[in-house]
């Protein structure tokens, strides 16, 4: 039988355009240059003996011996609507748990609550920075609680694909500011 | 160039390579084999099928997880484009991380077909109706690249003991294979603060899937399935 192969027909076409007329160079930093090191010997497989999947502390003991860097993380994970509002539920949730620890401790402390309520309006800025204090005071709540329930829904086990991930997650953050401009407005 | 600082222990930095696209292929994985060829012979990653199955050049690219073979550059020549090895993980050599101890989480599962009885293997069928393999779609095609447990700040600070989005994704293959007999023994391997419940949804995971998958709804329905047999 004859086999024939089409070689170039379905070859990539460089389209020639003015792009090549331009050093279209496009730069590239790469994680760098650490030299591998010999690998344990351990590893060597022989005829006779088992292969044993090492376990998780000799793992993590076997990755301190070789001195391994670890690659970043933090650093250089790109913040995702996901990733930012995971940790804005909690930084809210610590923020209103402080709040609502304090203002408890406020209402069994010496004077009573109102004598300390007096004391800030003492200290009251003009309305314009009262409004904007106000609102960053509360969103913490708002922002938790509307959160709590995406949350819930979650846990249900609704709203997962990405798309409804990311629609969810908007309405939430706007809805949050919103609700938390219009709670300061009216208290 | 590329010189290396040899004092113990290792120190890491970047390096940067300039390349014409004109001459080089669509995909990241293209750079990285013409920087191999042309510029710097010791670059050292992964890879194998070119076309997104294998799950081998799973590499943090742009900021996130992805296969290097499908995901296209960035025409803008005035960005650079930062490569990371998948993060939190130990570096063997340039963006090649250790994946032993994901492959040993993997194996804790035991993600193999188990019965009552020892299953004698070629003697019957072993039946399912459309509706009962319907519930394996979206669970059978990971190719455990890594990309998403690598995404989870979770994993991150507890890779020891946590077992990460995508070794509950397998898990729950296994959980939701009606041809599997054994849902409670698998569940109750699962019942520690750990393995599952570091899951906070914080759903990285399921952003950055090259494949398309949703580990976060199956550890939704592993801790569903927990709640209500155990």
């Amino acid at each position: 039988a004859v086999v024939s192969t089409q070689s170039g027909h379905y070859g990539r076409e460089h389209k020639l355009n003015l792009r090549d007329t331009m050093n279209y160079t496009r730069l590239c930093s790469v994680s760098k240059r650490i030299p591998s090191l010999v690998s344990s010997p351990s590893r060597v497989l022989s005829t006779t003996s088992e292969f044993k999947v090492p376990g998780t502390a000799e793992f993590f003991d076997k990755q301190s011996a070789l001195g391994r860097p670890m690659s970043p993380h933090l650093t250089i994970y790109s913040p995702q609507l996901t990733s930012m509002l995971s940790i804005t539920h909690r930084g809210t949730g610590v923020a209103y748990g402080v709040a609502l620890y304090a203002g408890t401790l406020l209402t069994v402390l010496p004077g009573g609550f109102s004598s300390y309520v007096a004391l800030a309006e003492q200290y009251a800025p003009g309305a314009g920075l009262l409004f904007a204090m106000k609102s960053v005071v509360v969103f913490p709540l708002v922002f938790h609680t509307i959160n709590g329930f995406r949350h819930l829904a979650w846990d249900s086990g609704r709203g997962f694909n990405i798309a409804e991930v990311y629609k969810s997650g908007w309405i939430t953050l706007a809805l949050a500011a919103v609700l938390s401009l219009a709670f300061a407005a009216l208290v | 160039s590329s010189g290396i600082n040899a004092e113990w222990p290792f120190t890491a930095g970047m390096d940067t390579y300039k390349v014409n696209l004109n001459e080089c292929g669509p995909m990241m994985l293209d750079a990285l084999i013409k920087i191999k060829n042309e510029q710097d012979p010791t670059l050292t990653f992964r890879r194998s099928c070119r076309e997104g199955i294998c799950g081998s050049c799973s590499m943090n690219i742009g900021g996130t997880n992805t296969l290097a073979c499908i995901s296209r550059i960035d025409p803008d020549i005035n960005k650079t484009i930062k490569i990371y090895p998948l993060p939190h993980m130990y570096v063997v050599k340039d963006l090649v991380p250790d994946m032993t101890h994901f492959f040993e989480q993997y194996a804790s599962v035991q993600p193999w077909l188990q019965q009552d009885e020892a299953i004698d293997y070629g003697k019957k069928q072993l039946h399912q109706t459309v509706e009962q393999r319907k519930k394996l779609d979206g669970l059978y095609e990971c190719i455990l690249c890594a990309c998403c447990s690598t995404s989870c700040p979770s994993y991150w600070w507890n890779s020891d003991k946590y077992l990460g989005p995508a070794v509950l994704l397998q898990s729950y293959r296994w959980l939701a294979d009606s041809r599997d007999h054994k849902t409670k023994e698998r569940l109750e391997k699962l019942a520690d603060p750990f393995s599952v419940y570091r899951c906070h949804t914080i759903m990285n995971c399921t952003k950055t899937c090259p494949k398309g998958l949703n580990p976060g709804k199956a550890i939704a329905e592993i801790k569903k399935l927990m709640a209500k047999e155990l």
